[in-house]
């Protein structure tokens, strides 16, 4: 198969400045058809930026195809086929429940209407309500009910969960995972909250100061990295082997490796493949740059 | 969904969105109106005042008795009233409110109908300009513009769509609203004539042409939209550039212009040009009645279409740098 022209959404080169802050640095993507991508950084590192561009909502230099068209030229013909949620409660307040159903269906060519209003049910929103009287996680929930009854081939999220309590950020997540996606769909989700999404990713974009610092499919991702868990006498000969991250747990120390010799590591102790937490932690401290660092490792280990 | 549809639901959206401006403040003025109207009846008919409504403003007269003999008994004063003028006459009754309507002299039923309408018309162009200012700017800071700009509808659509609405879709709001309150003031001044005993119903229905009167306002308002078109866009262009707030948007930049104008060069074109678009201004609406050959000699004549045409084209320009705007600078 030809992985150029099956590209959802090919970017070469994409660059992005704000004043005299470059905000995106040179940025190759490939999103194939069928995938959930996380795009993960952290605050300010440029992910929002980056789902402006695909969404044709801001200009940027370089060459970006999505659906093979060109977002800013072709905006309006995109969004019949990429739907996104930028954040939460972006609803607007004085809408009712049932005009905002009126009105995709009126817009949306590709909008079923039945299929909102089905899930609606499940819920406890009601037609008659406005957004204002919704609760945050509420309106999460209507947002997602229009957006899963649009027949798109690109949903983009960007922290959608941000600022809901867990168990409307695990219903989030179940819910699209169980009434949306399929092989025909593709979901890219951006946001610092890894742990949350870590379980239904099929690919990894961990994004850094604009730059990508790592593009993997979760599939290979274990060939690439590696958790050594060492006592303290073998400590300091895994440490000679270029670990690129290091933490410490109960009596031991956790070590991750990018291609390293899975047979030398074995030697020193248990060898397991490094959870996205840990390899994002990981792979921010590898690549050391300006964004203030300690709150983010702080907000990833929480 | 259809094309149709997709054009149509964000004009819909429009009165959702500002359903109290758009549809309750006319009913509640209708409302209000029609109180007024049956409370001055009465007391028109039956005391010592005489209360007519004339232009944009309530007239209130003394009824001098002493100098005019007022009719006696209570049908032929009604008669009068709805604007039965041959009844005035035989009744040697002169009107208080001679001339001021410019139409038949002591035809209050036209006048009040009249005063209907351009209350109206006013409240229109008020709420139009109003809904201009914010059009383009609420939606950016309540953060919702991202809602909406999710959706397949282009920017030039949406501008687009707000121009519309105030040009065009408002006046229809007031054309209903007078025409409903219209009807229901005959309709009572009827059911007071027909009480009295009066034989004359079928002379107020008559003398009162409800739908064609507001026909003629509703022509006037698409007149005054589309002349004041440069204002309309100017405001939505404020609107969609303002980060703090449209009105200042709106206000501060020409004032600014005006005044190096005047220091400068000692003139004062600008605002020349400004005022002549001022909404209603131009097509006399401070004058009554309505002017056909006046409207269509704005819009088509030789004097004054090359103005007319002008202005769409600076309103153009202007709702083509709001699209631009909202194309690319639409974040607050």
């Amino acid at each position: 198969m030809n992985e150029q022209s099956s590209s959802l959404v090919k970017a070469r080169g994409l660059c992005k400045r704000y004043g005299s802050k470059l905000a995106l640095d040179n940025l190759d993507i490939d999103i194939q058809p069928g995938r959930i991508v996380g795009l993960i950084g952290p605050n300010g590192a440029g992910k929002t930026t980056a789902l402006k561009c695909l969404l044709g909502l801001a200009p940027a230099q370089g060459e970006l195809m999505v659906l093979g068209l060109n977002p800013r030229q072709a905006r309006t013909a995109l969004l019949e086929d990429v739907c996104f949620i930028a954040d939460t409660a972006i609803l607007p307040r004085w809408m009712k429940v049932s005009q905002s159903l009126d009105y995709l269906e009126g817009v949306h060519p590709k909008f079923d209407r039945s299929r909102a209003a089905a899930f609606l049910q499940t819920t406890s929103i009601r037609f008659n309500s406005r957004v204002k009287d919704l609760s945050k996680g509420m309106i999460t929930q209507l947002h997602l009910a229009l957006v899963m009854a649009i027949d798109a081939k690109l949903l983009i999220l960007d922290e959608p969960t941000l600022g809901l309590d867990i168990l409307y950020r695990k219903q989030f997540y179940t819910t699209l995972l169980n009434n949306y996606f399929d092989d025909d769909k593709t979901i890219i989700i951006a946001t610092h909250q890894v742990e949350e999404i870590e379980h239904i990713l099929t690919d990894l974009i961990f994004i850094k100061d604009g730059k990508i610092v790592l593009d993997t499919a979760m599939d290979t991702l274990s060939n690439t990295y590696l958790e050594l868990k060492v006592r303290d006498t073998e400590l300091d000969q895994a440490r000679a082997l270029n670990p690129i991250g290091e933490r410490s747990l109960l009596g031991s120390r956790a070590l991750i490796y990018e291609n390293a010799d899975r047979e030398t590591l074995a030697k020193l102790g248990e060898l397991h493949t490094p959870g996205i937490t840990d390899l994002f932690v990981a792979k921010m401290k590898a690549s050391p740059g300006k964004t203030g660092l300690a709150l983010n490792v702080a907000e990833v280990s929480q | 969904m259809n094309t149709f549809s997709a054009l149509i639901m964000p004009v819909k959206r429009e009165f959702w969105e500002h359903r109290a401006l758009f549809l309750l403040l006319p009913a509640v003025l209708t409302g209000l109106l029609l109180v007024a109207m049956g409370a001055g009846l009465l007391i028109t008919i039956s005391g010592n005042i005489n209360i007519s409504i004339s232009g944009d403003k309530l007239q209130f007269g003394e009824r001098e008795s002493s100098s005019n003999v007022a009719p006696t008994d209570m049908d032929s004063q009604v008669r009068i009233l709805l604007g039965d003028d041959a009844e005035a006459d035989r009744q040697g009754w002169e009107p208080i409110e001679q001339g001021v309507l410019g139409t038949s002299d002591g035809d209050i039923t036209r006048g009040a109908l009249m005063g209907v309408n351009l209350l109206f018309v006013v409240v229109a162009i008020l709420v139009a300009l109003y809904y201009l200012l914010g059009s383009l700017f609420n939606d950016r800071k309540d953060g919702s513009v991202l809602f909406w700009k999710s959706l397949p509808i282009s920017e030039t659509q949406t501008v687009l769509t707000k121009f519309v609405v105030a040009v065009f879709a408002l006046p229809l709001v007031a054309f209903v609203a007078a025409i409903v309150s219209g009807f229901v003031y005959l309709l009572a001044a009827m059911l007071f004539v027909s009480q009295t005993g009066s034989t004359s119903i079928a002379a107020v229905w008559a003398n009162a042409s409800v739908i064609g009167m507001s026909l003629q306002y509703l022509l006037l308002m698409f007149v005054i939209g589309l002349w004041a078109a440069p204002i309309y866009g100017w405001l939505l262009l404020a609107s969609a550039a303002a980060k703090r707030s449209p009105f200042m948007m709106a206000v501060i930049p020409p004032a600014v212009v005006v005044m190096i104008e005047s220091w400068l060069l000692g003139s004062h074109r600008l605002l020349d040009s400004l005022y002549a678009r001022v909404p209603g201004d131009v097509v006399g609406i401070k004058e009554p009645g309505f002017h056909f050959e006046r409207y269509s000699e704005i819009l088509f004549g030789h004097s004054s279409s090359a103005a007319f045409w002008t202005g769409l084209i600076v309103a153009g320009v202007f709702l083509a740098a709001a699209v631009w705007l909202r194309n690319n600078r639409f974040e607050i």
